[in-house]
């Protein structure tokens, strides 16, 4: 009887870690949480009800000016969820930025992902990646940045514009 | 799942098997045994051993092997190490006189009477010579299997064989003419 | 049966060599025909084995000793049902690892709820975005926005470390 409650026992938590297992999105916040802990690692989450208070209810910003404002507002109203993971040894960390940098573009430069662009030069990487979703937008961004001091990952999720995105840089007069 | 187990109610397969092997020696070596002991109650716990000792050793006996002479042999060998281990003879050895003797020596000893003679001269035989005895007189085995059994030279075991009838014959002739001397 | 046969049949029993057939033929003669004066005196012990044969164990409750230990013990395969149990364990276990409710990591991730940092760091996570991508994508005055980004990002981190140091 003792054995076949300890058969019984273990399906059912089989059967709530499956469940769990297929609940959850994947990689990137189980990166987030194992590299959270480590020396010289700052990991910050935005969750959704974050940015909702302040992007929907809320108004006007600090210091910038209202036209970039709105668009910031326009933009991050889509926005889910930002996770942000930086590394440096000035933080504690003790290990070189540049293995950082390739351990975590192992981790998240899975099929699940496609490229969007890639810079790689000797004091300078950049990789983007995102997730399209069946309508073909993108449903998830990534970026992974090296420089000699520092490494940063950036997870953006929702619907995301990139072209919007890239114009909140582009200077306003495109002739100078 | 758990009946599967519980071979305390139930027989193995195994177990059926060698029981249906066992039974028919059974008599042969309760008989061995008897000869061997003289005493039926010890024979009777013999066989009882003799069949647990095959039981447990039955993993290594070849299928091809004969398990009735491997049975006499485990009891041959059971039954001597008892003996050893004795102090009493246990058939009372009054002579093989009897102690009564009729006046008139025509008168024939009724059989049964002169039966249990013969036994008791056996019993004044030793060990070996008694085993060689019933293995060829009463259970009637090959000399060959006999040597087997005993772990003796077929001629050796001729030898003895000889030896215990004569012996037998002797003794026999000694009583009556013990008797008829009287 | 002639009596000069059973004679020397007689002879060669005593010196042990009469074969098995002429052993029979001698316990027949003694237990089954009229047997002569002269040989009566053989005749007890013939009759006496013929009679041994004929003894019966007498026990056919056959039952196997099942409180001794026997080597034919299937205690073998209780280790089956133990083995699957500590499969399953393990396998639970795994699977239980990547987000474990139960577990005591430490997860040191920042969330920011206060507005004022969740803006911030919004912008800043754009404005690194978009530098980048026009970066890849397009001319522009690398040095004026990298300064600019990197002046936000040390905004962001002083007032993330002054939070972890409240």
């Amino acid at each position: 009887m003792k054995k076949q409650k300890i058969r019984i026992l273990n399906t059912i938590v089989i059967l709530i870690g499956l469940s769990l297992q297929l609940a959850y999105s994947a990689d990137i916040d189980k990166i987030m949480n194992k590299y959270s802990g480590q020396d010289g690692f700052t990991v910050v989450n935005i969750p959704g009800s974050s940015l909702g208070y302040v992007f929907n209810e809320m108004n006007g910003s600090r210091e910038r000016n209202k036209e970039d404002d709105k668009k910031i507002k326009e933009i991050a109203k889509d926005i889910s969820g930002i996770k942000i993971l930086t590394y440096s040894k000035e933080d504690g960390g003790k290990i070189l930025p540049n293995a950082i940098y390739n351990e975590l573009l192992a981790a998240v430069n899975t099929k699940e992902y496609s490229q969007l662009m890639n810079v790689s030069k000797k004091d300078e990487k950049v990789m983007m990646l995102v997730k399209k979703d069946a309508n073909d937008k993108v449903s998830e961004f990534l970026m992974l940045t090296y420089e000699p001091d520092e490494v940063t990952l950036i997870q953006i999720t929702g619907k995301l514009n990139l072209k919007d995105i890239k114009d909140l840089t582009q200077p306003k007069e495109n002739k100078k | 799942m758990l009946l599967i187990f519980d071979f305390f109610v139930f027989n193995t397969v195994e177990e059926n098997e060698y029981i249906s092997k066992i039974i028919p020696l059974q008599d042969k070596l309760y008989r061995f045994a008897r000869r061997l002991l003289k005493n039926e109650e010890d024979a009777k716990d013999a066989v009882q051993e003799v069949i647990i000792k095959l039981w447990e050793k039955c993993s290594m006996i070849d299928s091809e092997r004969n398990i009735e002479a491997f049975a006499m042999s485990v009891t041959k060998n059971y039954c001597i190490d008892k003996l050893r281990t004795r102090h009493i003879q246990l058939v009372p050895i009054k002579g093989i006189f009897p102690t009564q003797k009729s006046l008139n020596p025509d008168i024939m000893l009724e059989q049964k009477e002169e039966l249990e003679i013969v036994e008791q001269i056996i019993a004044t035989l030793p060990a070996k010579q008694r085993a060689i005895l019933q293995l060829r007189d009463v259970e009637g085995m090959e000399m060959s299997e006999i040597a087997k059994i005993m772990k003796m030279k077929p001629n050796n075991v001729k030898v003895n064989l000889s030896r215990a009838r004569k012996k037998v014959k002797e003794k026999l002739e000694a009583y009556e003419n013990g008797y008829k001397n009287y | 049966m002639d009596i000069r046969i059973i004679k020397k049949l007689l002879e060669k029993y005593y010196e042990g060599e009469t074969s098995l057939e002429e052993e029979a033929m001698l316990r027949d003669y003694f237990n089954n025909e009229d047997v002569p004066q002269e040989l009566k005196k053989y005749q007890s012990q013939f009759v006496f084995y013929q009679r041994e044969r004929e003894i019966e164990y007498q026990n056919y409750d056959f039952a196997l000793p099942k409180g001794r230990e026997i080597h034919h013990t299937k205690k073998q395969l209780y280790w089956i049902p133990a083995a699957a149990a500590v499969i399953l364990l393990i396998i639970s276990i795994i699977f239980f690892l990547p987000q474990n409710p139960f577990s005591h990591k430490q997860s040191n991730v920042i969330t920011v709820t206060d507005p004022d940092s969740t803006y911030r760091i919004t912008e800043y996570a754009l404005y690194a975005v978009s530098e980048n991508l026009n970066k890849g994508l397009g001319k522009l005055d690398k040095l004026e926005y990298l300064q600019e980004g990197m002046n936000a990002l040390n905004k962001i981190n002083i007032n993330l470390s002054n939070k972890e140091s409240n």
